[in-house]
């Protein structure tokens, strides 16, 4: 599965007014590609902190449903987010983490998650709701079983692969200020 | 100021999520909001992470508080300057004031002079904490500009 894909299957089953933070670099450019929407909010800036801006949301908004992409590089620079997560427990906080093994925004260099078994790690420190998805089917259902019956915090680990001849997706057409004021326009609604 | 006080003072203001790193400064006003029912007050296991979360909060609709020391502002230096500042995200960062006077442990000697110095470089207003109006006044000014603002805390300022 490409990044491409993953992220249309993703938020072709995340509601279109439930907020959802992307973490930096191409993840974004690739999210609002595929479908930019007021409740997206496209975070350019301060690698690593995807996910702990979107349990702060998921605990400031219980009653909405509320999702963080993350990559493999982002989150092993805050590592310490998912014993945070698990301590603040939040049903209704998705982390998906997009992970190509690479910093792709900078050329493409490996990051160390080749081998890691994130969604094991995640369950026994304390996600609720833990799935590897690793085909567009399992991915789907995965996003699916958590917007049905949100039981976070929960933790969605995919795989991906780079083509290294796929374009460049566009630049963030928005300012940082101005993606901020539309995302709270949509959320505090 | 008492930490009693200066919970009560944000509560009066809006704020009830509060995040932070545990400094002995700051040690009266972190058991104030953690016993506080009307508070939520996280232990983040890192500054930026306090930050990150206080963010989170305000995207939210419920604005919030960092409190932390000095010594850890080198860990929120890249979210405020390419997040905080210029995606307009307001938050006040309590910040325990080591080494102010030059007269600490040595881990904090260079530090202390720095910190203004680091919040002006980084152009967050900051202002030392001595009454109530401070904090109000600090989180008018970080609500009005939707940017982040600091109070900076001497040892002795909460008790």
């Amino acid at each position: 599965m490409e990044r491409a894909e993953a992220l249309e299957v993703i938020l072709a089953d995340w509601p279109e007014g439930a907020p959802a933070l992307f973490a930096t670099g191409v993840i974004s450019r690739a999210a609002q590609h595929a479908s930019d929407r007021a409740a997206n909010l496209y975070i350019m800036g301060s690698m690593g902190l995807i996910s702990s801006i979107g349990l702060g949301l998921a605990l400031a908004r219980p009653r909405q449903l509320v999702m963080a992409v993350d990559g493999d590089g982002s989150l092993l620079m805050e590592l310490a987010s998912l014993p945070l997560a698990a301590h603040l427990s939040p049903p209704n906080y998705l982390h998906v983490i997009l992970d190509n093994g690479a910093y792709e925004s900078t050329g493409g260099q490996p990051t160390i998650s080749r081998d890691w078994a994130l969604s094991d790690a995640a369950a026994q420190l304390g996600y609720r709701q833990v799935a590897r998805a690793r085909s567009r089917g399992e991915l789907a259902q995965a996003v699916r079983g958590f917007v049905t019956e949100p039981a976070g915090p929960a933790l969605i680990h995919v795989k991906t692969v780079n083509r290294p001849d796929a374009p460049f997706p566009p630049r963030i057409f928005l300012s940082p200020e101005q993606l901020t004021e539309r995302f709270r326009g949509a959320v505090l609604k | 100021m008492r930490a009693a006080d200066v919970a009560q003072t944000l509560k009066d203001s809006g704020v009830t999520f509060s995040a932070g790193v545990a400094d002995s400064l700051l040690a009266p006003l972190i058991e104030a909001l953690s016993e506080d029912e009307a508070f939520t007050y996280v232990p983040a296991p890192r500054e930026n992470l306090a930050l990150g979360l206080a963010s989170g909060a305000w995207l939210g609709g419920a604005p919030a508080v960092v409190v932390m020391q000095n010594s850890g502002l080198g860990h929120v230096t890249n979210a405020l300057t390419s997040f905080n500042l210029i995606y307009k995200v307001p938050v006040l960062l309590v910040i325990g004031w080591r080494g102010h006077d030059g007269a600490d442990a040595p881990e904090h000697l260079l530090m202390g002079p720095m910190t203004p110095k680091f919040l002006d470089l980084m152009g967050v207003p900051y202002r030392s904490l001595e009454g109530s109006s401070d904090i109000e006044d600090m989180l008018r000014l970080a609500r009005e500009t939707s940017l982040p603002a600091a109070l900076l805390v001497k040892p002795g300022a909460i008790v």
